[in-house]
């Protein structure tokens, strides 16, 4: 097999089988939480899922019915209160949504675990509006940190039911799918002209972490028996991860000659070691956990209360805005956090069902000049992109075209037929004929083999 | 909304020809301008008039005698004074004594082609007389309305720097202008050509006509059939409608320079041998088209910004359609 062949396999695998492996870890999770609850734990799925997906749906039919100014920020605000306090049976699966809750076995009532989701999702929101510039970015930002919201879940339900490592390796393999999505994404952003930089990058990243690691430290202050799971949790990753590698080396070292040596003499099993009372270390004096859960409350009125002189601040901007008729900005009010929660859900299965109507839009129109053109040219806008040739919102493309003569000279021809035959069809509505397909396709296959031509050079300088 | 029978290729072909004609015989006289030239022939095409403005001796006038020269359409020159009275540009009724009747002198405003040169010496009241003529094509003298010969077009020059008596236009007539064109100094090799050029004879005598004024009226009406998608109208319209709203403009273009732009994109559009407008003319267009036509904040004024900068701004923040 040609190398060129290979390395286009494993471009594929990272573009591709990747947020796939992510889909299928979460479904697998989803699948987890259903198994428990036949299997008799006391998590229900049923009780999480529709709920979550409920109080969603709720929200933007009420943001959808009110469509003015005021009425979405307010409506929203009574949302989030009508969901989660009020409507049963809503109201008694509250205990469910709110992790902390759970960890702390009710030792604080619904508050706390609200304080840990809402605290969560105020940092995701900040990093996620820090980093939600860019499509394919945007998603898979949202698909990531949704995935930090389901970790942390079932983190927290997992050590709560005493689960052994098994039950982590599809948290893991979603976390791992993650990062090379997003490392993936990141390289086609940092590809354009205006990349991301360093700063925001660190800061969204930041932003999780210290979510999660205040999250767990905040639960295990709270609830000190907790960091003996959290131990076993963390070995039982490291075991697998560990044993993740020891058999990739094994199954590449199958591939060496070597001699043949005396066998290694068998020694006795060990014997699986008792986890150390870690949680001594976390054990604080009664009274000071005591004052911990009221400052936990404290902090979760706090938050509260940011969230209201947001809106309200983001309310009276508005109002003097459009007191002096100033144009409004393009974010809309809306219910905060709920709305960077949806916010994710939505982008990915927006990601998701977009792929899936390309597909389709592909099929129907494989013999349709327009689709098959647009589909062409749609791909080399994206090598492009990929090689530092973005094309800006400001760019027509043959503006496009002049600025892509220093990617491929060889292949001006190509990039310059293709361009002119888009040009026709998008601004001219011209057919195009058979032929002219034909030659656009026998462009587009010399522009792909140029470009692995390419990509081979420029790794061997 | 009419049913346009779609452009022809041979109609394009027809346009491309002659515009390539007419962009070579000008510069026979004007060295190494086909650009201003082009649009020139692309102002002449969409029926807008042109303001040609610059420093004086850079051949302002030169290119509008040539431009015209080249048409073979009816031609005449005005030399704008401050004395100028309004009548001597539209016309006047006078006794003639032999029929014992009044009879009316045509001023030189009836021709197809207008060359108004140094506009802004003439006073308010004489730039105003021009002002039905430009929009509606006709003049009204002693409560006579007579339309002006088809195609009419004014190409009118300005020098920027002079102001000693001079009467800046007024916005009304500026958004009249379909273009403002700039010449700039030519460099060391083109001025050495252009004085080779000009040793001995003048070669704007020796000018030959490409067409004629019933052509020229139907490249136009070719022009307008161009086809110009919704989106890269909406695009144009986007353009326009940001100049309004911008903070360093004050006054932003009109529905007219809309207009304007979108029959100017569509005649560029001829003029490279296209059937389609696409959102490189709008582009290219924009600044000659707009830029004029803006009125800036003292504050903008005052920090350097100029109206052709804002226009590009404009058109740097504005997505085109893909």
């Amino acid at each position: 097999m040609r190398a060129a062949t290979i390395k286009n396999i494993l471009l594929h695998m990272g573009r591709i089988i990747f947020p796939a492996g992510m889909q299928a870890a979460w479904l697998f999770c989803a699948a987890d939480f259903i198994l428990s609850h036949a299997l008799g734990n006391k998590i229900s799925a049923f009780a999480i899922l529709p709920v979550y997906f409920a109080a969603v749906v709720l929200n933007v039919v009420l943001v959808q019915s009110f469509r003015s100014f005021v009425w979405p920020a307010i409506i929203n605000l009574l949302a989030v209160v009508l969901v989660f306090s009020l409507l049963p049976p809503f109201n008694m699966s509250l205990q469910f949504i709110a992790s902390g809750n759970i960890l702390t076995e009710n030792s604080f009532g619904v508050f706390l675990g609200m304080a840990i989701i809402i605290t969560t999702a105020v940092y995701w929101y900040k990093g996620f509006r820090l980093a939600a510039t860019e499509l394919n970015y945007y998603n898979c930002l949202g698909e990531f940190q949704f995935g930090f919201l389901i970790l942390f879940i079932f983190f927290a339900l997992h050590a709560l039911a005493k689960a052994e490592g098994v039950y982590f390796t599809p948290v893991i393999v979603f976390f791992v799918c993650g990062m090379i999505s997003l490392f993936f994404a990141r390289r086609e952003r940092s590809a354009a002209a205006a990349g991301f930089s360093l700063i925001t990058n660190a800061s969204a990243a930041g932003c999780i972490v210290l979510t999660v690691i205040c999250g767990l430290l905040l639960a295990v202050l709270l609830n000190p028996d907790l960091v003996d799971m959290l131990y076993r949790a963390g070995r039982s990753m490291l075991v697998f991860i560990v044993n993740l590698i020891g058999q990739m080396l094994s199954f590449l070292a199958d591939f060496i000659p070597r001699p043949e040596t005396a066998p290694i003499p068998l020694t006795a099993a060990k014997k699986p070691q008792e986890p150390p009372a870690l949680s001594v270390l976390f054990r604080l004096p009664e009274s000071l956990r005591i004052w911990g859960g009221r400052m936990v409350i404290g902090l979760f009125i706090m938050v509260i209360l940011a969230a209201l002189l947001r809106v309200s601040s983001d309310l009276l901007v508005s109002f003097r805005k459009r007191k002096n008729k100033i144009r409004m900005n393009a974010y809309s009010l809306n219910g905060f956090h709920l709305r960077a929660v949806f916010d994710l859900v939505r982008n990915a299965a927006v990601a998701f069902m977009k792929k899936i109507q390309w597909m389709y839009v592909r099929w129907q129109g494989r013999n349709d000049d327009v689709v098959t053109i647009k589909f062409i040219y749609g791909q080399i806008l994206r090598w492009a992109a990929m090689a530092g040739y973005r094309r800006k919102s400001s760019q027509t493309p043959d503006e496009l075209y002049l600025q892509m003569g220093g990617w491929f000279p060889e292949a001006a021809g190509e990039l310059s037929f293709i361009t002119q035959q888009f040009v026709k069809v998008r601004y001219g509505e011209v057919k195009l004929s058979k032929e002219i397909l034909q030659q656009a396709w026998e462009s587009y296959k010399k522009i792909k083999q140029y470009k692995k031509q390419f990509f081979f050079r420029r790794r061997r300088k | 909304m009419l049913d346009l029978k779609p452009v022809g290729s041979q109609d394009i072909e027809r346009i491309n020809d002659t515009a390539g004609k007419f962009i070579n015989n000008v510069e026979q006289v004007i060295v190494n301008k086909e650009e201003t030239v082009k649009l020139i022939f692309i102002a002449l095409l969409s029926e807008g008039h042109i303001l040609i403005e610059d420093v004086p001796g850079l051949g302002k006038t030169m290119m509008a005698k040539a431009a015209t020269k080249s048409l073979g359409c009816s031609f005449k020159r005005i030399q704008c004074t401050p004395d100028l009275l309004p009548s001597d540009i539209t016309g006047v009724n006078y006794f003639n004594q032999k029929t014992a009747e009044f009879m009316f002198h045509p001023g030189p405003i009836m021709a197809n082609i207008v060359v108004v040169d140094e506009i802004n010496r003439a006073m308010p009241r004489t730039q105003s007389c021009l002002l039905e003529a430009m929009q509606e094509r006709q003049i009204t003298v002693d409560l006579t309305t007579m339309p002006l010969p088809r195609p009419f077009l004014i190409i009118a020059t300005q020098n920027p720097i002079e102001l000693e008596g001079t009467f800046p236009l007024p916005e009304a007539q500026l958004d009249r202008f379909l273009m403002r064109l700039r010449i700039g100094y030519p460099g060391p090799q083109e001025e050495e050509q252009i004085l080779s050029r000009f040793q001995e004879i003048n070669p704007l005598d020796n000018l030959e006509r490409m067409t004629d004024a019933g052509e020229l009226l139907e490249l136009i009406k070719i022009c307008r059939r161009i086809h110009i998608s919704a989106d890269v109208l909406k695009y144009a319209v986007e353009l326009v409608r940001k100049t309004r709203s911008h903070k360093d403009i004050k006054l932003g273009a009109s529905p007219r320079a809309a207009l304007g732009l979108q029959a100017a994109a569509q005649a560029r559009a001829a003029v490279e041998g296209r059937t389609f407008v696409i959102p490189d003319d709008v582009k290219t267009l924009a600044i000659p088209v707009l830029a004029h036509r803006l009125f800036l904040t003292t504050e903008a004024r005052l920090s350097g910004k100029t109206d052709e900068t804002i226009i590009a701004s404009i058109i740097e923040e504005t997505a085109v359609p893909v």
